[in-house]
């Protein structure tokens, strides 16, 4: 035997000692008048769509939509008509972000989706180029 | 975890979620334990003093060190030993005590602070989760 090996009673006193919690939950005599569960039967009958994700897949798809319309509408729009293209594709762009908010509730996500739509939007309508937006995203980024 | 914005943002969301459960008239006033190593330590303690205020306490090397400095009965003997994973609850009288052992993305994300709450709910009524 080593001379380095451990007595067996500091040995059962180091695993004692070293213990692992997860995902623990204790109550100790929680005051529940101060919290309300609502209760409410299991209904099957409909089942449940995450709105908030739909309308924000639905409104990047319109602002894709009036990109390709900006883009590719022929004969090609007149200047009024492609601003007014622009302001309900920025409208589209501030309903996806929030719906992207509501769901996600992270100032990341919500950041990402604005800032690539908005760039998607500028590069449609001929305000940058691809090159100006990747800068203007290193920009925000940094 | 140490990470300011981080912990103020899971209180902001945490006490967005649990309003929905709490009482009007009952306000919820936090204690941020910010700790060197993995993890962090949130204390709400519910009130009808109209106190809804954030305290950022000091920055304390463990978990372990932040359990053994406020008064707890989860965990006894030496604290400093323990290690915490995933999400920690501990109910008692009128606070709550949250222990997130990791720092991990997927630990301090929205849908992780909604189901956080919906374990503190559980347990506050009785409900054992794991």
């Amino acid at each position: 035997m080593s001379d380095k090996q451990l007595p067996i009673e500091q040995i059962a006193k180091l695993a004692e000692d070293v213990r692992l919690i997860k995902d623990f939950a204790e109550n100790h005599n929680f005051d529940t008048s101060l919290l309300t569960a609502k209760l409410s039967p299991k209904d099957n009958s409909s089942k449940k769509y995450d709105n908030c994700m739909i309308v924000m897949v639905s409104f990047i798809c319109l602002v894709l939509a009036t990109i390709a319309v900006i883009k590719l509408w022929s004969p090609p729009l007149s200047t009024s008509q492609n601003s007014f293209a622009f302001i309900v594709g920025l409208v589209f762009i501030i309903v996806s972000s929030m719906a992207a908010h509501i769901r996600f509730q992270d100032k990341t996500v919500t950041g990402i989706v604005v800032v690539g739509l908005l760039m998607a939007l500028f590069i449609g309508a001929g305000i940058f180029t691809p090159q100006e937006a990747v800068d203007k995203v290193g920009q925000i980024a940094q | 975890m140490h990470k300011l914005s981080r912990l103020k943002k899971y209180v902001e969301l945490f006490k967005r979620n649990i309003n929905q459960f709490v009482s009007p008239d009952v306000k919820i006033k936090t204690t941020i334990y910010p700790v060197e190593a993995e993890g962090a330590v949130f204390e709400f303690l519910f009130n009808k003093n109209n106190d809804s205020s954030e305290v950022v306490d000091k920055t304390r090397p463990t978990i372990g060190r932040v359990l053994s400095e406020i008064p707890q009965r989860m965990v006894g003997g030496n604290i400093e030993g323990v290690k915490f994973g995933g999400t920690n609850l501990y109910l008692e009288g009128n606070r709550i005590i949250i222990i997130k052992g990791e720092d991990d993305a997927i630990n301090w994300s929205g849908n992780a602070v909604i189901e956080d709450v919906k374990r503190v709910v559980s347990t506050s009524q009785g409900g054992k989760t794991t």
